[in-house]
């Protein structure tokens, strides 16, 4: 199997599995994990406490493995 | 402190290695802190594959657009979460999950075609060691801003930014491995204009000053 489309394919499976959780979980994880914001820049933006953000982070990291497992 | 917090703050990169120490020798003796290290490098391996979505607006929509707004400027990137998965030691437990998980992608892909999504960063192929840069030049008016230098030998038809929401804010996100590299943005094809929030500079023997990227 070429080393490119299993990368893509593979990142297409965790879109998907992205794409499924709730907005508020989605945005997190994206600015967060894939945009690489500190909490204080995500509260900026997004308005939300620092303390209800890193609660966000760890229901959110949680669905996405769940959400993984059931897309696999 | 939960297992799930502890969890949380190794991959947010707020512990210290003494902190880290601790941790993992605690998820040697319990198995629910052991759980959740397992199930957050699972994620973390996860997220590793995505290209980040440039422009993301089919993510978050606004929210990303304003981080990017937000840190309108020059940067590289990686996330804490990407560092320690990098230096985490894996552990036999974690060993088995990501060979499970390797092979539910295995299964996954014999099952369904491959998308494609071009975007920027997929325009080469980058390895692991390449860091992301995001450009961004706020350009009301422009229709198309490309980006020439030394990465692509000046090509003014090879790179361009994005104006996702047609606002005049053009984004955009270049791969590439460590190095020193002059750019310049091209607004419509023909007018060569300095990135306003680059920190370097280099003179182009023209009169003009090219924007330096330093990627180290």
């Amino acid at each position: 199997m070429d080393e490119e489309l299993v990368r893509r394919d593979e990142s297409a499976r965790v879109q998907r599995a992205l794409a499924s959780l709730k907005e508020a979980y989605r945005e997190v994880l994206v600015l967060k994990d894939l945009q690489g914001l500190s909490y204080e820049e995500i509260k900026a933006i997004t308005g939300t406490p620092i303390t209800a953000l890193k609660i966000r982070v760890i229901r959110a990291r949680g669905k996405l493995r769940r959400a993984l497992e059931e897309a696999g | 402190v939960s297992p799930d917090e502890r969890v949380r703050r190794l991959v947010d990169g707020e512990l210290d290695a003494a902190a880290e120490a601790a941790l993992r020798a605690d998820a040697e003796r319990d198995p629910a802190l052991g759980r959740a290290l397992a199930d957050a490098e699972v994620v973390a391996r996860a997220l590793e594959s995505i290209e980040v979505p440039e422009p993301p607006v089919d993510l978050v929509d606004q929210a990303v657009l304003r981080a990017v707004r937000h840190k309108a400027r020059l940067e590289i990137e990686m996330p804490r979460w990407k560092r320690w998965l990098r230096s985490a030691r894996v552990t036999p437990l974690a060993a088995a999950v990501a060979a499970a998980a390797a092979a539910l992608i295995a299964l996954s892909v014999a099952r369904e075609p491959s998308p494609t999504a071009p975007t920027l960063a997929q325009a080469s192929p980058a390895p692991v060691e390449e860091a992301r840069v995001r450009l961004v030049l706020p350009l009301e008016g422009a229709r198309t801003v490309a980006v020439a230098g030394d990465f692509n030998d000046w090509r003014t038809d090879d790179v361009f930014l994005e104006d996702p929401e047609g606002d005049g804010v053009f984004v955009g996100t270049l791969r590439l491995p460590p190095g020193s590299y002059a750019y310049m943005f091209v607004v419509d094809g023909e007018r060569w204009v300095t990135d306003p929030y680059a920190v370097n500079h280099r003179d182009d023997g023209f009169g003009n000053r090219n924007a330096v990227l330093r990627v180290d």
